[in-house]
């Protein structure tokens, strides 16, 4: 089942989609999920809203909405879910979709998106690259913001001009982790997870 | 394979049963029964769509006249459901009711697989694990034992009050064991009681007086049972009497001392629930039962650290105080034991979130209960810690309960228990009340009603479960969501007032150990049917009333107790049972009396005959669990009706077939 | 006792933002005996943008754990966005064949079973060192610190055997053996710094830490105790900016610099220099 209401997904994440909705099925929405979290009250959906869209099979909603990147990641939620539904990685696995199925951009997903790139080149953060990375796709003023605290920064020696790369057989193992991972991905539906 | 006992071949007719479409949709009933007409020894074969049913009985019966049948077994569901039902059977046509095996096709096959063709083929591997089995069956007979007109009842709440007093009533004598000074449980701490809102003491407190007053009724108050030896109709039962520091015959329940204690409103009251306090020598609560004063001695200071002016002593006319009093322990034989230890509240120490015994004015129900109470700690004024009225006041539902990190199951009682106290909270003040819910379960007579009457009386209403309360100042703030808007809320009340979910008592592990019974996955006593034996347990001749098996309200209480209490009844009134005659023998030329098995023993049934230098079981305490055979370096202990041989009989049964099925 | 042992996962922030956590940690564990062998060549975990990908983000965190697997070690990991992927990895991988199976498979010529523990410098110095082993080697007591011990969201969760992930206690322990006085600082204590927002919803990350900032104010505190370099970047170096005029900055510290004061080791040693908000003030009113 790839064409879900309207809209077609790939059949990896039609099988991811199918998994996330399996693991939200036992959601009693009772709430507390969105009364634990810090940001709810900035997202549209809130996150008890959002397992609701998931329940329903709204997956082109859910994909489209802010609250997956308005998550901070503190797992609250998860901690407290009375259902043991794990919402915060499956926040991140929706993230991962929405990247996937080219849904539009946000703020949080230029910087995912730089973030792995950097990790991709050198093997670990640079984060000179991933801020100008960051800020070529998103208020490309706010870099100009961020100046005076990356001076400091830099002043004291916390920020270095020069990437810290692994050796040249750690780097080749990296890209062989990230390319290893998406050719699983494309070839079979998304990989198996949560634990 | 020839039966040991009896010369004449073994005749088995196998039955295998549909029951409806529970095995047979998932089981090829007729390929199973068609199989077992190829096994050895077996002369008959029949399907039955219900062979529990009269039809389906009376077919057996004309089978095995017709047949002769010598050896049965039934392929269906669990034996713990049918297998009496057949043994009767068996019984009715001259055979002995032992020479049946029960193949458990249901339980074990249908309801847990969902492959036809894999449930089959395991359905007739038990079904042939039974046929190699049932002919080292041997006869066996059960015994007949006298059941003693009495009954043990352990906790005095409302559901071993009630019980007791069916007994009594009928004339049997009942020994009511309760561990806090006075019996009442927690149903004396109530202010009035859901949908009716009578007053809890006016209907608790007449049968609290029944029951300490009544002739056939011995009350052992701040006692507990330490030991219980024996079977249906014959338990021996130690009980530890702690001691009062106060003789029971001479107190007069006056109070002098309790006025006269130096620690006078210094120890936070039990029966307060910590919201009122106490002295060392107290009176629980003015209706207690009996109405005699004790002394604590965790905090007297006589019996702390030797040294006290002793007002007590010097108040108490009668000179009842006396420091002298020892633990006791008296022993009684009853025929029967119904257990009535109900619940304590969840303890809340994993939810840190609610900020329960951390904020002031974040209570438990039953804490609430004493503020609305007029004989209270506030003589029913409902106000903060700090002495203000509440303006506001937020009710949490599940805290404790439905939440896999605590406690999954739904502990029934809270939703109508928090629309009950909105109700009082609404009445005694003025307060904005909140609801914050997930479901409101108003199931029961009268209950629904109620809910929509306490709906009118202006209480907000918010779908959603209270995530967590944060001191802010003087007010509480409650963050949740309000499902149905989508929107978080932040609510700041004055009190927060948590429905904590019901769990067994802290030593029901302990009271399960003394009695042998079973608890269920939610740590309550396991009844023997959840459906139709709920006040029976794996035990005979014990019973369940109240709370101990599972969260109830009092209605559902006292039906429970007195199915119970009708239990007892029905058992003492026959005045005799039947248990089974599966037990352990040792034999006695083998064994080396090492005294392995006494030690194992979990229910003290084997002794040393020290002369002859061999051990033997006491046939009537004897439970059948097999644990001495286990035990037994030298082999020397038969189980009757689980031998080795039959064990190892049906073990090949199962073999000898897997090896046919994967060869083929 | 043996001595302890770790293999040492400094994570990339370490290198950077948060060195003076790299350097305190090592100095205060070098102090207490304890041994760290960085992991060589060890890479980024993939922080909070792997979660968008568990596979990619347990392949990242498992070379590393691999490494420590080898030689038999348990891992020490400072960063808790480090440490919360490396121990979710190890627990995965150790719970679930069919994922170690596919992680074993992307990483290729490793094969991980996941029997490493993953501990955070704060478990080992609580737990494994023990608060009185600590208590014994304090010679400079913090008395004159009101500390609230800010455990950030991700060291007790999801969940792990360490500490509760409501209400954690270890540090406040550490902190009250180092001769602190701890304020309470439940439940803000485990509230989220808005870190993972910095970048994309600025104005409400800055938001959650000024809340942090004031609450911890509210309660007495005239410092405040770190164990993540993503909290630190919320309450270092962009505290400035989440307070508002007139309101009065609160020092933070990584709380492996306090107890490398306390067991009388040199500030400059411990990177207290290198913090954004200036620590004068308060370590002033240290005797």
């Amino acid at each position: 089942m790839n064409h879900i209401l309207g809209r077609r997904f790939s059949p990896a994440a039609a099988s991811a989609l199918e998994r996330i909705a399996e693991e939200v099925s036992v959601c009693m929405q009772c709430g507390t999920c969105a009364g634990s979290c810090p940001t709810a009250p900035a997202m549209d959906y809130t996150p008890r809203a959002l397992m609701r869209l998931l329940q329903a099979g709204l997956f082109d909603e859910a994909l489209r909405s802010r609250t997956i990147w308005m998550c901070t990641t503190c797992y609250t939620c998860t901690v407290r879910c009375p259902r043991d539904i794990h919402v915060t990685d499956i926040l991140g696995r929706l993230r991962g979709i929405a990247i996937a199925e080219g849904y539009a951009e946000t703020a949080g997903m230029t910087f995912n998106k730089a973030f792995l790139d950097v990790v991709r080149r050198y093997g670990r953060i640079f984060e000179p690259e991933l801020l100008i990375r960051y800020h070529l796709r998103q208020e490309p003023l706010g870099i100009l913001g961020a100046a005076p605290i990356g001076l400091a920064l830099f002043q004291k020696g916390k920020i270095s001009p020069l990437p810290e790369r692994l050796p040249a057989e750690g780097l080749a193992q990296i890209r062989r982790i990230f390319e290893a991972v998406e050719a699983r991905q494309k070839a079979a539906p998304a990989a198996s997870s949560h634990a | 394979m020839t039966p040991t006992h009896e010369s004449e071949k073994p005749r088995i007719g196998v039955f295998v049963c549909y029951c409806g479409s529970n095995i047979a949709a998932t089981v090829d009933v007729e390929k199973v029964a068609e199989y077992a007409a190829t096994l050895p020894n077996v002369v008959f074969t029949q399907t039955n769509k219900y062979t529990c049913s009269d039809p389906g009985q009376e077919e057996i019966r004309k089978a095995i006249i017709e047949h002769k049948l010598n050896r049965v077994v039934i392929a269906a569901c669990s034996p713990r459901m049918h297998e009496v039902t057949w043994r009767r059977l068996l019984q009715g046509t001259g055979l002995n009711p032992y020479l049946l095996q029960v193949a458990n096709i249901r339980e074990h096959v249908s309801w847990v697989h969902q492959d036809r063709g894999e449930a089959t083929q395991k359905a007739k591997e038990l079904v042939a694990a039974a046929v190699e089995r049932v002919p080292l069956h041997e006869p066996l007979e059960p015994r007949q034992v006298k059941i003693a007109p009495s009954t043990l009842i352990v906790g005095g709440g409302i559901a071993g009050i009630q019980a007791a007093l069916d007994i009594a009533n009928a004339g049997y004598h009942v020994y009511l064991v309760e561990k806090q000074p006075s019996i009442g449980g927690n149903m004396a701490k109530l202010d009035k009681t859901f949908p009716t809102l009578d007053c809890a003491q006016c209907i608790l407190a007449p049968k609290m007086v029944d029951a300490g007053r009544h002739e056939n009724i011995t009350l052992f108050s701040y006692s507990e049972v330490v030991s219980v030896e024996g079977h249906v109709g014959q338990f021996r039962v130690r009980i530890k009497r702690k001691p009062r520091y106060v003789k029971e015959d001479v107190c007069t329940g006056c109070g002098l001392c309790t006025q006269a204690c130096v620690l006078k409103d210094r120890i936070p009251s039990e029966f307060e629930m910590g919201m009122g306090k106490r002295g060392a020598a107290y009176i629980p609560f003015p209706q207690a039962v009996p109405l005699k004063a004790i002394i604590d001695a965790e905090h007297c200071l006589l019996l702390t650290r030797g040294k006290c002016s002793m007002k007590c002593v010097k108040a108490c006319g009668p000179g009842a105080i006396d420091f002298k009093q020892q633990e006791e322990y008296v022993e009684v034989e009853v025929g029967t034991i119904i257990l009535a230890t109900g619940f304590e509240l969840y303890d809340m120490s994993a939810l840190p979130q609610y900020g329960y015994g951390r904020y002031d004015n974040v209570l438990d129900g039953l804490q609430f209960e004493r503020l609305c109470n007029a004989s209270g700690p506030t003589e029913g004024r409902i106000v903060t810690k700090d002495g203000r009225v509440p303006e506001s006041i937020a009710f949490l539902h599940c805290i404790g309960s439905r939440d896999e990190n605590t406690n999954p199951y739904c502990s029934q009682l809270c939703c109508m228990h928090n629309l009950k106290l909105a109700h009082l909270a609404r009445e005694k003040t003025h307060a904005k009340v909140y609801q914050f819910y997930i479901d409101i379960r108003a199931g029961g007579k009268g209950y629904e009603e109620f809910y929509k009457r306490v709906q009118h009386e202006g209480i907000h209403f918010i779908r959603g479960k209270g995530s967590e309360v944060i001191q802010d100042g003087d007010k509480l703030i409650v963050r949740a969501e309000d499902t149905l808007l989508g929107k978080v809320v932040e609510v700041p009340v004055d009190m927060v007032v948590l429905a904590i979910g019901m769990v067994p008592p802290k030593d029901i592990e302990n009271v399960a150990r003394i009695f042998n019974i079973n608890r269920s996955r939610d740590g309550f006593f396991m009844e023997a049917h959840p459906k139709l034996r709920p006040a029976e347990t794996n035990v005979e001749g014990v019973f369940l009333a109240g709370a101990c098996q599972g969260p109830k309200d009092i209605p559902a209480t006292v039906a429970h107790a007195s199915a119970a209490a009708a239990q007892a009844l029905s058992l003492m009134s026959r005045g005799q049972a039947t248990i089974e005659p599966i037990i352990a023998e040792v034999i006695a030329e083998k064994c080396s009396a090492c005294g392995e098995c006494i030690v194992a023993c979990p229910f003290k049934a084997i002794r040393m005959d020290e002369e002859a230098r061999h051990a033997y079981v006491v046939s009537a305490m004897c439970k059948g669990c097999g644990t001495c055979v286990a035990a037994c370096p030298s082999k020397s202990i038969k189980m009757a009706h689980f031998t080795d041989q039959q064990l190892i009989a049906e073990i090949e049964g199962i073999l000898g077939r897997m090896s046919e099925y994967e060869l083929a | 006792m043996s001595p302890l042992r770790y293999a040492y996962y400094p994570g990339c922030s370490l290198t950077t933002s948060a060195k003076e956590y790299d350097r305190s940690v090592r100095a205060v564990f070098d102090a207490l005996g304890v041994e760290l062998l960085e992991i060589e060549g060890w890479n980024c975990c993939g922080a909070t943008p792997a979660s968008q990908n568990e596979l990619l983000m347990y392949a990242l965190s498992g070379r590393n754990l691999a490494w420590a697997e080898a030689r038999g070690l348990d891992v020490v990991a400072p960063c808790s966005e480090c440490f919360k992927n490396l121990n979710k990895t190890a627990q995965a991988v150790r719970s679930d064949p069919h994922l170690r199976a596919e992680v074993n498979a992307v990483l290729g010529d490793v094969s991980l079973t996941g029997k490493v523990r993953v501990k955070h410098p704060l478990e080992v110095l609580v737990r494994d060192v023990g608060l009185e082993e600590i208590r014994r080697r304090v010679t400079r007591p913090l008395a004159g610190l009101k500390i609230a011990p800010y455990y950030g969201c991700l060291i007790t969760r999801p969940r792990n055997e360490f500490d509760s992930p409501e209400n954690p206690t270890a540090m406040d322990e550490l902190m009250a053996a180092l001769g602190a006085e701890v304020v309470d600082y439940f439940p803000y204590k485990t509230h989220c710094c808005g870190g993972a927002l910095l970048l994309s919803n600025k104005r409400i990350a800055l938001g959650m830490t000024r809340d942090l900032v004031l609450k911890a104010q509210q309660r007495g505190a005239n410092s405040m105790a770190l164990a993540c370099p993503m909290c630190d970047m919320m309450l270092d170096p962009y505290q400035g900016p989440a307070l508002r005029a007139g309101e009065k900055p609160l020092p933070t510290f990584y709380f492996t610099q306090l107890v490398g004061l306390a067991l009388g080791m040199n500030p400059d040693q411990l990177g207290f220099a290198d913090r954004v908000v200036s620590p004068r003030e308060v370590l002033a009113a240290l005797s």
